[in-house]
């Protein structure tokens, strides 16, 4: 498998059993970490965007879960992202929704616009 | 015509733009950023994405979210920023540049004694690549379908395809997974992926979408909206092999075959170009062969991380600045690349530089590779690499006195 933790993209190959994992090929610690839990619980930070009521500067906000989700939960997650709409002012790292226990955080900021920026 | 004067402008507000100005800021210089968009950012606003900021910061950000730290930074110094501000010309003046810019405001004209171009890159679209047939609706640059998708909410289409397997097209076949629809399968002429590796593995193995290497899209099928496109292996100069073709249907395609450096505004400044990165020639603080014009981030070259991106735009920001109050810029030697590199940046070298980044990419996979760097038949920097790929940036450091010789690079496989 290839190491995801950074752009290094390290080879990882794993022996041994759940209970003893060894893993050769990474360079560094985060490989060794990202191997036994890709091997035993593969998981993913969701990124997606969800909609932005008219007036706050932008139509999607970005958003970023909080956590690693479990990678089989990834897809139904993000379709069920689609429904949520933002209509107030955010700041960066806000918690901005949850979903049973999958939190998601703002990843900008939302304002109001002022009719007379211009 | 409006008139406003700076020590310092910065043209683009992406990753480059922002860390150029926020470095020219502190070294004392009145900088304005002029931004064609909205919101500054960049493409960092719709590569919603997690993985930036992993060298600076140590986590993983999304591009919003690095933007965002950094236009806050911004918006912290005496920094200008004329977003809706379009540059169409720059003229030379002889205390600098102007920049004859349109804005909400109306016409402007900015002058500044240093210029920085901070304006990216942008795709090669599919008029560029030879792709037979219709021209239907459904065809999109890898970084139209994402800014569709995530500034504006807009789905491309329901089946897509992706030619080319760069890592925006890698992102994208993930991006457009995740927004349910359904992604056929990548398509690379090449017989290697052209994106990173990790990549490879978390937007296509996760949402198993295949990879089919050594393949390509010969022709696109449709009147109104795109009902296939006809797929065909190719040999091992890219060309597809007759007999090969294969029909599959899908209603969108997406391209994603290589970003070009944009500098149109300054070409006819009569600035010097390099043919391996189609891009000015700089030395080591993004400077051009013009003094007091510089061109950083993806417009200089196209790197891999917005990390590096920033490191050296902060580097050029603070060298502009030094150079709009008349520092010298010293003497330049050339930088000679070895045949296994595509390209070096910076491609001259001011003296005294003291510790410099080369940054390469390698033209094919090279294993077991030492890089050295000599001026004068002195060794001033060397590096072992247990493998390098087109697909990865990678750098090399140089330690160059004030020698006037020229540096070589050269490499051999042990």
């Amino acid at each position: 498998m290839i190491c995801i933790s950074c752009p290094r993209g390290c080879e990882l190959s794993v022996q041994g059993s759940s209970d003893n994992l060894i893993v050769t090929g990474n360079h560094c610690p985060k490989g060794r970490e990202f191997a036994i839990s890709e091997t035993i619980r593969p998981q993913r930070f969701l990124t997606t965007t969800v909609s932005v009521a008219p007036g706050l500067g932008c139509q999607r906000l970005a958003v970023i879960s909080r956590d690693p989700i479990d990678l089989d939960r990834l897809k139904d997650l993000s379709l069920s992202l689609k429904s949520f709409c933002i209509d107030h002012e955010i700041e960066l790292g806000q918690e901005v929704l949850r979903l049973g226990d999958a939190v998601f955080l703002a990843a900008s900021s939302l304002k109001k616009e002022k009719p007379d920026e211009r | 015509m409006r008139t406003r004067s700076f020590d310092v402008a910065v043209i683009g507000s992406g990753p480059a733009g922002m860390a150029a100005a926020i470095s020219a800021s502190d070294e004392g210089s009145s900088v304005v950023i002029i931004d064609r968009e909205g919101r500054s950012g960049g493409v960092l606003k719709q590569c919603v994405h997690d993985g930036f900021g992993l060298e600076r910061f140590h986590k993983r950000l999304s591009g919003p979210w690095y933007a965002q730290i950094e236009s806050d930074e911004v918006s912290r110094r005496p920094i200008e920023v004329h977003q809706d501000t379009f540059a169409s010309r720059i003229e030379k003046t002889p205390s600098g540049f102007s920049i004859f810019c349109s804005s909400p405001r109306g016409f402007e004209r900015i002058d500044c004694a240093a210029l920085i171009m901070a304006t990216g890159c942008r795709e090669r679209t599919s008029k560029q690549i030879a792709i037979h047939g219709t021209r239907p609706a459904g065809i999109f640059n890898a970084g139209t379908a994402q800014n569709m998708v995530n500034i504006h909410g807009i789905l491309p289409g329901r089946k897509a395809v992706i030619l080319g397997s760069g890592d925006i097209g890698l992102i994208m076949a993930r991006r457009l997974s995740l927004e349910g629809c359904q992604v056929i399968g990548v398509y690379e002429a090449k017989s290697e992926p052209s994106g990173l590796a990790r990549n490879i593995h978390q937007c296509l193995d996760d949402y198993h979408i295949p990879l089919y290497l050594g393949t390509t899209v010969t022709r696109c099928i449709g009147i109104e909206r795109l009902e296939a496109v006809e797929v065909a292996k190719t040999d091992s100069s890219m060309h597809p092999i007759a007999g090969t073709e294969q029909i599959v249907s899908c209603d969108t395609l997406v391209i994603s075959v290589g970003l070009i450096a944009e500098n149109e505004l300054i070409k006819p400044l009569g600035v010097k170009m390099d043919k391996a990165t189609s891009a000015p020639v700089t030395d080591q603080y993004s400077m051009t062969s013009i003094n007091g014009l510089f061109c950083t981030g993806n417009c200089r070259v196209v790197f891999d991380l917005v990390d590096t991106v920033s490191k050296t735009s902060m580097i050029c920001g603070r060298r502009a600045s030094q150079i709009a109050r008349k520092a010298s810029a010293g003497p330049a030697v050339q930088v000679v690349s070895c045949t296994d590199l595509a390209f070096v940046c910076p491609q001259v070298i001011r003296m005294p530089a003291g510790k410099v980044q080369l940054h390469f990419r390698p033209k094919k996979v090279l294993r077991d590779y030492i890089l050295t760097a000599s001026q004068d038949g002195k060794i001033i920097g060397q590096k072992y690499y247990s493998v390098l790929r087109p697909a990865q940036m990678e750098d090399i450091e140089i330690s160059a006195d004030e020698s006037q010789a020229e540096i070589r690079l050269e490499g051999e496989s042990r």
